[in-house]
């Protein structure tokens, strides 16, 4: 679904990303664990190029993905979810996940609504759908912010820590809902430090390092024996 | 008390003292609305490489030199080298003039855009990082995005300033009393003139200031509570 080739970052003298080389494959959640600062939220940007890479190609199916015009109709494909919510606080809760079909997709308000409201359903926050979000606690406003991702209908989701700004009573909420969306066709790529919900979930798992792709395996290989050293280290220190 | 403040014989002048309050209102109105025409001009002008210098250039000079200067400079010193270009030099007779009133709606918008557009710029600022990067990861275009969303939160940020920017507007008015436009302090000064009285129509055009203000502060603040998206 994604094919990474050759991905090269740096942020001034910080070299970030180097030579990162990975295929997401089309349905399947891939999980990205590794170290603070190991450049995982920076691979993800770069896929939907909120980070632009220096060098190497992004492809989205057989369409190479660049900053140039057609980045938005790419983006349209590819939903995000952020550690920090970004609900577009101007907004309710309807019309945060209603905005983009209307003003991108060009929906009708009547379609891009009932579209909606059963979603806002599926993440369980239909009775707040007037209010606006800093009146909602964080984990409603991750679930909002899942629904106006998945309103567009994307092919790919990517998740940057989706959990970690939420107080501990809150993370099951988003974590339950993010489990419906794996095996639906969709392709999810998850940056989470949730390792319990990682073995559950994933399919593959990267494990990341200065910037590098240590490993990537299959979950339940990379649970039980993982192939590298740094990885076992990795997980002898955070499990 | 009679002999402090003398109501009687100020009384008749109440009505005369008031009118003033439309020049002053009048100037402080257009001025903001061109003012926020300049300022969101120097703002777009700014996020262009040359231009910026420009729009820097002129923030600094209009808020760095006193407002009575500025239009001193606009009242008096312009229409006089204008007058010295075009008719001394080219050899013409064409009567150069103006009004009072153009010189100070000319001042006070020049000067306010300066402030505003500071104002429309951190506002713009204000507005969260990651707001714009979810817009930005949906496919909407910047288009819609300044529309939709920045503007609109920038608007809502700003808000008490540009009103604080309005109510300064309300109270630096006064000195156009210097160019002769019958504002509140120009007809104090006139009352003064005339009935030898100071302290009398000193505080009835104080009070007209005074509860002007207060009103303008009381409504800003119940359209900022509306403003809260909550
Ligand atoms: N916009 C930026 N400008 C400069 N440096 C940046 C920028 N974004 C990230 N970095 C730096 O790049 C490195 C990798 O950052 P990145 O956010 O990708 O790490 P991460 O693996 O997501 O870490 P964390 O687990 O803390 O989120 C870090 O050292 C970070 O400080
Ligand atoms: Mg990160």
């Amino acid at each position: 679904m994604i094919k990474v080739k050759n991905l090269e970052k740096s942020f001034g003298d910080l070299h970030v990303l180097k030579d990162i080389n990975y295929h997401f494959k089309k349905g399947k959640t891939t999980v990205i664990i590794g170290s603070s600062g190991s450049g995982k939220s920076t691979l993800l940007r770069c896929i939907n190029m909120l980070e632009k890479p220096d060098s190497g190609d992004i492809l989205l199916e057989d369409t190479l993905i660049n900053y140039s015009k057609n980045i938005n109709a790419i983006r349209q494909r590819i939903g995000m979810v952020f550690q920090s919510f970004n609900l577009f606080s101007n907004m309710t809760v309807l019309n945060n996940v209603t905005y983009a079909l209307r003003v991108v997709k060009k929906e009708s308000i009547a379609k891009a609504n009932n579209k909606a409201l059963e979603l806002l359903e599926k993440v369980g926050i239909l009775d707040k759908k007037d209010n606006y979000p800093n009146t909602l606690s964080g984990g409603q406003q991750q679930r909002v912010a899942i629904a106006r991702a998945l309103a567009m209908n994307p092919d790919v989701m990517l998740f940057d820590e989706p959990t970690s700004a939420l107080d501990p009573e809150m993370v099951s909420e988003v974590l339950e809902v993010m489990k419906k969306l794996t095996h639906t066709g969709l392709t999810n790529i998850i940056v989470s430090h949730e390792m319990g919900f990682a073995k559950e979930v994933a399919d593959e798992i990267i494990y990341m390092d200065e910037g590098k792709i240590i490993e990537h395996n299959d979950a339940l290989t990379f649970f039980n024996q993982p192939s590298t050293k740094r990885a076992q280290e990795f997980l002898q220190k955070i499990l | 008390m009679s002999d402090l403040f003398n109501y009687d014989s100020i009384s008749p002048w109440i009505p005369y003292l008031s009118k003033g309050l439309g020049y002053t209102l009048l100037i402080a109105l257009l001025a903001s609305i061109l003012g926020v025409a300049i300022g969101v001009m120097l703002t777009l002008m700014s996020r262009h490489k040359q231009l910026s210098k420009i729009s820097y250039f002129y923030i600094d000079i209009f808020r760095g030199t006193p407002i009575l200067l500025q239009l001193s400079i606009i009242y008096f010193a312009i229409p006089k080298l204008v007058d010295t270009l075009v008719n001394d030099m080219m050899h013409l007779d064409i009567a150069i003039t103006l009004s009072a009133f153009s010189a100070a709606i000319i001042t006070f918008s020049l000067n306010s855009g300066a402030y505003i557009s500071e104002i429309i710029r951190s506002g713009i600022n204000s507005v969260s990082k990651g707001e714009i990067e979810a817009a930005e990861a949906l496919g909407v275009s910047k288009y819609h995005m300044y529309k939709d969303i920045i503007l609109p939160i920038a608007f809502k940020n700003s808000f008490p300033a540009l009103m604080n920017e309005f109510i300064t507007l309300v109270k630096e008015s006064s000195i156009v009393s210097i160019i002769g436009l019958q504002d509140l302090m120009r007809r104090q000064q006139i009352v003064t003139s005339q009935t030898y009285m100071y302290f009398e129509p000193l505080i009835v055009v104080g009070i007209i200031y005074y509860l002007v203000i207060k009103v303008l502060t009381i409504t800003g603040r119940k359209v900022e509570k509306r403003l809260q998206y909550d």
